[in-house]
């Protein structure tokens, strides 16, 4: 076995490492949402108060700086189990994967945008 | 009493032309596949090509295809299928030998290449290894180390038709409960080999070798529990 099979045939740990840990993650995000929509902010949710909230403390920077990377990650990851399904040759999936980080790394940076009014951060 | 039976015929793997002969067959109470495909080659057609051995459910040697699912035929009533007509195919995924019987030979190679026997930690030891039956090791065990290699996981995997380099279920199973022994001293080399994607990345968790095992074994429980060891064991070799 040569360094790029090696390398090749090695592939596979870390996605799936990452989908438990991330999906992990998603799950604590969701009880903290569905605690902070229902319990918290009891039908006051509008532009203020979000926006107040989420600067009232490193918390929810942290959260949502996670939060968007671990969703993004969590959907292409599982979307690419779903592809590997239907077997594309070794080319496909070499455009597939590039097409899924450049989207990926795209939507990222797109939600940290969305993000900036709401911690009143204007660059 | 009888059944409608459609049999699979072809000459080989390399035979497009294959055809579907039908046989009324008689039945009683208890009857088998394998009763049946037996009733045929004694009395309606001695040239059917199909393979068997123990009778018994425990060599694994007569699994075939029969109506869309793999099973092992000696131990599959005919009764229990609830069907009116019965389709006998050959396992998928194997080369045809002819008609029903097929060349186990990739599913034997993969079960090797996993190094399937046990290597001792102690060979020339003759202490008994004390291993509690409800420790986990056991229980890791226990449930995964009644296959009896019949072939049907292997046939019935769709990672095994779309990867040609997957080492199937059987194989990975085997392996499992080889590197969860604590007597055993080839677990690293084999949790390195299996860290590929024919080996244990390779499985989708589709189930489908969990849902025709005839021995009740979940192949799948194995490989999900390897893809953990696998991790702890990447860890451990980063960190050393």
């Amino acid at each position: 076995m040569n360094k790029t099979q090696n390398t090749i045939q090695k592939r596979g740990l870390f996605g799936w490492m990452m989908q438990r840990i991330s999906g992990l993650f998603l799950a604590y995000a969701l009880v903290v949402h569905l605690w902070t929509v229902n319990v918290v902010n009891q039908g006051n949710l509008n532009w203020q108060t979000i926006s107040s909230r989420l600067q009232e403390g490193n918390f929810w920077f942290i959260y949502y700086m996670l939060f968007i990377p671990a969703v993004i990650y969590h959907a292409f990851n599982g979307l690419w189990s779903v592809i590997l399904d239907f077997n594309p040759s070794a080319a496909k999936q070499r455009i597939i994967g590039w097409l899924f980080w450049i989207g990926g790394i795209g939507l990222t940076i797109y939600g940290y945008f969305g993000l900036q009014p709401l911690f009143g951060i204007l660059l | 009493m009888g059944i409608t039976v459609k049999i699979r015929r072809c000459s080989g793997h390399t035979d497009d032309n294959f055809r579907f002969d039908t046989f009324e067959v008689p039945l009683t109470d208890n009857s088998n596949v394998l009763d049946v495909v037996n009733y045929i080659q004694n009395n309606l057609d001695p040239t059917l090509a199909f393979r068997y051995s123990c009778r018994a459910g425990m060599c694994g040697t007569c699994s075939m295809r029969v109506n869309g699912k793999n099973r092992w035929t000696c131990r599959s009533t005919v009764k229990s299928l609830r069907s009116k007509m019965l389709t006998i195919e050959p396992l998928p995924h194997y080369p045809i030998i002819k008609d029903l019987a097929v060349d186990m030979r990739p599913f034997f190679d993969r079960y090797r290449h996993v190094r399937s026997e046990f290597v001792s930690k102690h060979p020339t030891s003759k202490e008994f290894a004390k291993i509690q039956p409800n420790s986990k090791e056991r229980r890791d065990i226990d449930p995964q180390i009644e296959c009896i290699t019949c072939g049907c996981c292997y046939g019935e995997c769709n990672l095994v038709e779309t990867n040609s380099g997957y080492l199937g279920p059987a194989a990975i199973n085997r392996a499992f409960t080889l590197i969860a022994d604590s007597r055993d001293s080839a677990g690293e080399e084999r949790l390195d080999l299996l860290n590929s994607p024919q080996g244990a990345w390779g499985c989708h968790t589709q189930f489908n070798c969990t849902d025709v095992c005839p021995m009740g074994i979940s192949p799948t429980r194995a490989i999900q529990k390897l893809k953990r060891k696998e991790v702890g064991h990447a860890f451990k070799k980063f960190f050393s």
